[in-house]
């Protein structure tokens, strides 16, 4: 089964493996004369944050599709009642993370993200 | 501390259609895909700082980014460009105080989905056809491995006994020999039928039940014996109502001789009437009831050899029947002595409804009145069971037989008439419900609960109710109805369907249990 960690140490050695990435984007950086590059990471940042938002919105509504197939299937019994009520819990937690991501959208973009 | 039994469900998909069937599992597998999506985009909210380092290392210099005081050490503080260039940074901070917010919702929400995904393949038994065609096959291999090296073989069987009895009364702190069968009983059926081949003749003389049940495709679901509209589905429950295991043909060459000397010990002659217990059963209104009655048909001290046929009236106006049979009880003037379980488990039809219990139950009906087209349900423990499988075999000619249950009971090969609903309980060592040889027939109709002993303190499963702190035998009824109360539990269209039907046969009013009691005797 798939864990959220597994995929933070692939993403983090990804990184690691990135350094040289890194360290070319900060010698570019160095040419101060040509005006300082921050407006640019601004950008690229913010548009980093929106395009994980759309993919997080994404995500999500994935999972409402499957929860609302999950939400019809017939199930008697207590396990079956157990088990609605676990969708339609996982349904409000889904509404709540697809506002999340709709709100951090917001965010990257508003006056409040920038220092 | 009592015992635990937590139970599997296979076959009997009951209500379930095929279309819906795929469904669950489809379900399952989308929340299980839709749950490694949202794990990925939480996880790059939580790496999302090392992003945006990459990104940031574009302006080392700027002040804002980096600070003054880097900018100040590096000479850049007086520069033209610090004092007219309006720099800009995120409040990266803040970003990050929302990446983990978002990183958390999608954790939760992985967890959830994956949760449910365990839920449904738990209870829907998804893979269960795979399980019992595995169970099939490994059965096959350690009868061919009997038949040609039955030392090697006998000496693994001993050797895992062994060790299991040991194993099991260091825990007990005493000797305890029901672990004899607790070890071994991986290989109870595949070892039993090559006992029944050898006893049988030498090699498969008939096709049993499973050979035909096993799907050409491979796939673990047959396709024709599901129909798209939702009606439970009728299927023979046998291949041609006349094959048996090769178990059922060692059970009538057995039979053929012991027969006589059975007649000769106790006689032929049976004799039912009609008796009035002190206190006897309560109503049956689901499979769970039969399994309480067909219990205290003993802890209430009804008198051996005796069975309980309770009449309903229906909404309708028409009567249906519950008929409650026990189990071996040894006496010699019982129908229900030890030697008939092997005219029962016969391959000759003949043979087994010639079997006293057979008889008895038959004659029993009889009196009581049931006709031929009244609804009949019945159960039975260990010989109760498979008397009640004889029935849905031999006499159906005779009886409107709709549905049985079995507890503790080897009738995997017993060919049961197309459209009986059989539900069964079995546990994995008890013995008694192996000596078929193999497992039951996996289908719509056929459903089988198969609890497992859970190892000493454990906690899994359901609590196996006044069985105490040793290891005892798990063909008692308080191991079936243990059993079947961890399955019922779990849920699942599969038992629901087998006691949806169960409750349409009786469906009504209990007008009288009559008890009925059965003597053998020379004349």
């Amino acid at each position: 089964m798939t864990t959220l960690d597994q995929y933070t140490v692939s993403n983090t050695f990804e990184a690691i493996g990135r350094t040289g990435d890194t360290l070319s984007n900060a010698v570019s950086g160095l040419d101060f004369y040509n005006g300082c590059p921050c407006p640019t990471v601004l950008r690229e940042s913010q548009n980093l944050i929106a395009s994980l938002c759309t993919s997080h919105a994404n995500a999500i509504k994935d999972m409402e599709d499957v929860l609302s197939q999950a939400k019809a299937l017939i199930w008697e019994g207590k396990a079956g009642e157990a088990f609605h009520t676990d969708v339609d819990g996982a349904i409000v937690i889904a509404q709540t993370a697809g506002n999340g991501a709709t709100t951090t959208a917001r965010f990257i973009e508003s006056p409040e993200a920038l220092l | 501390m009592n015992a635990r039994v937590e139970s599997h469900v296979y076959g009997g998909q009951g209500t379930a259609t095929h279309a819906n069937l795929d469904q669950f599992g489809t379900v399952a597998t989308l929340l299980n895909d839709a749950a490694d999506y949202v794990a990925r985009t939480g996880a790059n909210w939580k790496t999302i700082n090392l992003e945006l380092g990459t990104i940031r290392a574009k302006a080392p210099l700027c002040p804002k980014l980096f600070g003054k005081l880097l900018t100040a050490s590096m000479g850049m503080a007086n520069t033209s460009d610090s004092d007219t260039t309006v720099h800009v940074s995120l409040n990266y901070q803040l970003v990050l105080q929302h990446a983990n917010e978002r990183a958390e919702e999608a954790e939760m929400l992985m967890k959830k989905a994956q949760t449910m995904a365990e839920q449904l393949t738990d209870a829907y038994s998804l893979y269960s056809e795979a399980d019992e065609t595995a169970r099939g096959l490994f059965n096959e291999k350690i009868k061919n491995f009997a038949l040609e090296h039955p030392r090697l073989a006998g000496g693994g069987l001993a050797l895992l006994m062994a060790g299991s009895t040991v194993i099991g009364s260091i825990l007990d702190g005493k000797p305890n020999l029901w672990y004899l069968a607790t070890g071994s009983s991986p290989l109870h059926e595949g070892i039993l039928s090559a006992l029944g081949q050898k006893i049988a003749g030498g090699k498969d003389k008939k096709k049993t039940v499973r050979d035909h049940m096993v799907p050409d495709d491979g796939t673990g679901i047959r396709d024709h014996m599901i129909p798209d509209d939702g009606t439970l589905p009728h299927l023979p429950n046998s291949a041609s109502g006349a094959s048996s295991g090769i178990i059922n043909d060692a059970a009538g060459r057995i039979a053929d001789r012991s027969a006589p000397f059975t007649n000769a010990l106790h006689g032929d002659k049976l004799t039912v009437s009609q008796i009035h217990p002190k206190k006897g059963i309560g109503k049956t209104t689901s499979i769970e009831d039969t399994l309480v009655n067909v219990h205290d048909m003993r802890l209430n001290d009804v008198e051996v050899g005796s069975i309980a046929i309770q009449k309903y009236r229906r909404d309708d106006g028409s009567t249906a029947w519950m008929v409650t049979i026990p189990g071996t009880d040894g006496k010699t003037y019982s129908p229900f002595s030890w030697p008939v379980n092997i005219e029962l488990m016969s391959s000759d039809e003949q043979e087994r409804m010639a079997a006293d219990s057979a008889r008895m139950v038959d004659e029993a009906m009889r009196q009581a009145g049931v006709q031929p087209g009244d609804p009949v349900a019945m159960v039975g423990h260990s010989q109760g069971g498979i008397v009640a499988a004889v029935m849905a075999s031999d006499f159906t000619d005779k009886y409107n037989i709709q549905h049985i249950v079995t507890a503790g009971s080897p009738v995997a090969n017993h060919p049961i008439k197309e459209g009986i609903a059989v539900t069964s309980i079995e546990m994995n060592d008890e013995l008694v419900s192996a000596l078929d040889g193999a497992p039951n027939p996996s289908n719509p109709d056929w459903l089988t609960i198969r609890g497992t002993s859970q190892s000493r303190f454990s906690t899994n499963g359901t609590e196996v109710e006044g069985s105490g702190n040793d290891k005892s035998i798990t063909h008692g009824m308080e191991y079936m109805k243990a059993a079947y109360q961890d399955a019922k539990a779990e849920g699942g269209p599969a038992l629901y369907g087998h006691e949806q039907h169960f409750r349409q046969v009786i469906n009504g009013e209990l007008q009288e249990t009559t008890y009925w009691r059965g003597r053998m005797s020379y004349k």
